[in-house]
């Protein structure tokens, strides 16, 4: 009888215990980065990241913190010959400077750049060379204000059914130059088309935003950094 | 009769000397206009006038800047070392602010709102013209633009 009641208990805590197992892993599963929540933030922690509206949408729909955002006020940020001069908002202060000027003084180990469907893309669609031109403008700008800083070329993001003007292929054609470009300067180059593209290579529904088909959700800036944190490796091994 | 002209061969001598030497360069020009605008400029880089005025033909001497408040608002004087040709240059210009115009109109579709629609009105009250040997162009309140190149009118011999 006595056996009976151990074996009882045995059994009733072994059935709680993984019970509770269950509820953690259930846990784990609903917050699927929990585990590993501090490594993945860790890494995210250290990047910063420059560009139009595309970017700065992250601050109200990613987890990254506002001052990991380096943006215009008006959210706008053409690649065009003014790139260079244009202003963005010095997170620090609050005050518009010039992206090498906030670079000098900030020196973010990792800028991620996303930078090409203002302007960039659509005006110079039949001058990859201008297109190229004025990027790498504006990397040597950053370069030579902060030597430190690691340069990571982000591709531009696609576009749903409902843009107009700007098409996937336009797009398409301006991540060639800036993956060659990435590749010349030895920089890394993180192409997002795959993740957030269909299979006709449109931007998902899903991760549009609003009508014009450009601006993304917040599942969409999920995905892009999820696929930046698998590139930790290869990124941190560029410094 | 020899000392008269001894004299006039002195005066002769002198009066050039006393004519100033007065020719406006892109430069002169754009450091008055400068003088009198209270806004803060940064002069445009020689990359950023070859690009963007790279179908103005002979231009031996440019000054262009570019309002730090990245509003649009900016000017520029050019030399050419083809003076017959300053009607040619100024319809390059307009072209150049008729282009800037429409790329700043499609902005402002994408991000509707007043700064762009004050942008717009600075390149449609864009002024183009020539001032002596130099073509000039201010992307600016029309009667900003005017008063200041009344200053610059005034300033000239």
């Amino acid at each position: 009888m006595r056996l009976n009641r151990i074996l009882l208990f045995i059994v009733i805590f072994s059935l709680l215990g993984a019970a509770v197992n269950g509820c953690d892993k259930a846990q784990a599963a609903h917050h699927p980065a929990a585990d590993s929540a501090g490594d993945d933030s860790d890494f995210l922690d250290v990047l910063t990241f420059l560009g139009d509206s595309t970017t700065a949408h992250m601050q109200q729909r990613s987890k990254l913190r506002v001052d990991q955002i380096w943006a215009a006020k008006n959210r706008y940020l053409n690649l065009d010959s003014r790139v260079t001069y244009a202003k963005i908002i010095a997170p620090d202060t609050g005050q518009e400077q010039t992206i090498a000027e906030v670079a000098q003084r900030l020196s973010p180990k990792y800028l991620v750049i996303t930078l090409g469907v203002d302007y960039g893309v659509y005006y110079y669609r039949d001058e990859p060379q201008t297109f190229a031109h004025y990027y790498e403008k504006l990397l040597s700008a950053i370069s030579n204000a902060s030597e430190s800083t690691t340069l990571i070329l982000q591709s531009i993001f696609p576009v749903g059914r409902n843009a107009v003007a700007i098409t996937n292929q336009m797009i398409q054609s301006a991540n060639d130059v800036i993956r060659g470009i990435a590749f010349k300067r030895g920089l890394v180059f993180v192409d997002q088309t795959p993740v957030l593209s269909d299979a006709e290579g449109y931007l998902k529904p899903e991760y549009c935003y609003s009508e014009d088909g450009i601006h993304l959700t917040a599942s969409a800036y999920d995905a892009i950094l999820k696929h930046i944190v698998t590139m930790e490796a290869e990124i941190r091994g560029r410094v | 009769m020899k000392k008269i002209l001894l004299l006039l061969t002195v005066l002769l001598l002198f009066l050039p000397s006393c004519k100033k030497e007065t020719t406006l360069t892109p430069e002169t020009a754009a450091e008055r206009v400068l003088a009198e605008w209270a806004i803060p400029f940064v002069r445009a880089d020689e990359d950023f006038v070859r690009t963007n005025f790279a179908d103005l033909d002979g231009v031996k001497d440019a000054a262009v800047y570019l309002s730090e408040e990245n509003d649009g608002t900016e000017f520029g004087f050019f030399a050419l070392s083809d003076k017959s040709r300053l009607n040619e240059a100024q319809a390059n210009i307009r072209e150049y602010i008729a282009s800037e115009r429409q790329q700043v109109l499609s902005l402002a579709a994408l991000y509707p709102g007043e700064e762009l629609n004050a942008r717009l009105s600075r390149y449609d009250s864009a002024t183009v013209g020539t001032t002596g040997d130099l073509v000039y162009y201010f992307i600016a309140e029309r009667d900003v633009a005017q008063r200041l190149l009344k200053g610059l009118k005034r300033a000239e011999p």
